[in-house]
């Protein structure tokens, strides 16, 4: 009896091998399920995009705008009102933390900083250290930056120059 | 076989087959409830929509002159959602007689301007009139949702939106 029973523990043992492979098989593909039922949405990009265009193209932003026709000329800043009372009035979140921009307006040789306004200034200087840093994390954000050529007009004079535009998304 | 030639070894077998085939049972109730969970589960839909939504408010800030664009909420025939836009968010709900405040939201914020009215709007995946879609307008520095959904059939066989699109906006006129 006592031999069967080591019979009977060495067949389980025997066995192992074959149970633990099928864990592991149905693990993989419940993991697999998983990974290709996933449904986050991911609109960052979309944001950065949208946020751009709103800064370039908005009414009573920092662009210039006929105030007869109230047409908005895209790529000519008005630079009286190139400001953050400007920014934060025409584009703002109820939710705070949400997106974040900072505005570097350079001269025509991309050096001489002319000026330089914030959207939700508090959150930029919060979170621009960690995005620069490339920390990862929840508290963490990612910083998306571009530079457009643009004409800023100053006492009704048009200059050349750049606008560097940087966003940041918190994560 | 190995089995048949031991003795007592038949009942070892027989409770690997009896383990495997627990697991096999657990297996595919586990798939079959995620799977059927996602399917089933409302908050896709609400979540893309809602950020869409707010997406295209977001966009229309920036308009000068006047739009409407045509949208639909296409969902799965079972599902039926309502849209709300309210002064700083679009929020999507299931449809219900209850009010929206006592249902489950999905929102998500658009960016609001001081020179932009947002009137409150609410609309429907399944209108009483078979309307398949709504539209978002703005219009005079006024941006809400209307009744003057138009089908643009080119988008939808070109499958850039409409009810055969898959949802989203079909095109502005």
């Amino acid at each position: 009896m006592l031999n069967n029973k080591r019979g009977g523990v060495g067949e389980i043992l025997e066995h192992f091998p074959k149970i633990l492979l099928t864990i592991a098989v149905m693990a993989g593909i419940f993991l697999l399920v998983g990974y290709y039922t996933s449904l986050t949405i991911n609109i960052k990009p979309v944001e950065v995009e949208v946020l751009f265009n709103r800064i370039m193209y908005s009414p009573n932003s920092i662009m210039y705008m006929d105030n007869v026709t109230g047409r908005v000329h895209p790529g000519i800043i008005n630079l009286d009102n190139f400001t953050d009372e400007t920014l934060d009035r025409a584009i703002n979140y109820s939710y705070e933390r949400h997106l974040a921009a900072k505005l570097d307006l350079y001269g025509s040789d991309r050096r001489k900083l002319v000026s330089t306004t914030y959207l939700n200034k508090v959150l930029y200087e919060r979170l621009e250290p960690l995005a620069v840093s490339g920390q990862k994390g929840a508290g963490s954000a990612d910083i998306k930056t571009r530079a457009n050529p643009v004409i800023y007009r100053k006492d009704g004079v048009n200059y050349p120059g750049f606008l560097k535009i940087s966003i940041i998304i918190p994560n | 076989m190995r089995f048949l030639n031991k003795r007592g070894s038949w009942e070892d077998s027989f409770m690997y087959l009896l383990f495997t085939l627990c697991l096999v049972v657990f297996f595919y109730f586990a798939i079959f409830a995620k799977i059927n969970s996602a399917i089933n589960d409302t908050s896709y839909y609400k979540t893309f929509f809602s950020r869409d939504l707010a997406l295209l408010v977001d966009s229309l800030h920036t308009a000068n002159g006047n739009f409407s664009v045509s949208y639909s909420l296409y969902t799965r025939r079972n599902v039926r959602l309502d849209a709300n836009l309210v002064s700083d968010k679009v929020i999507l709900t299931d449809s219900s007689d209850r009010p929206v405040d006592e249902r489950p939201q999905t929102s998500y914020v658009f960016g609001r301007s001081a020179y932009t009215n947002i009137i409150p709007a609410s609309a429907s995946s399944h209108t009483a009139d078979y309307t398949p879609g709504f539209s978002v307008d703005a219009a005079d520095n006024n941006i809400t949702f209307g009744n003057n959904f138009k089908s643009d059939s080119t988008a939808s066989r070109e499958g850039l939106g409409g009810r055969s699109g898959g949802g989203g906006a079909s095109g502005l006129w």
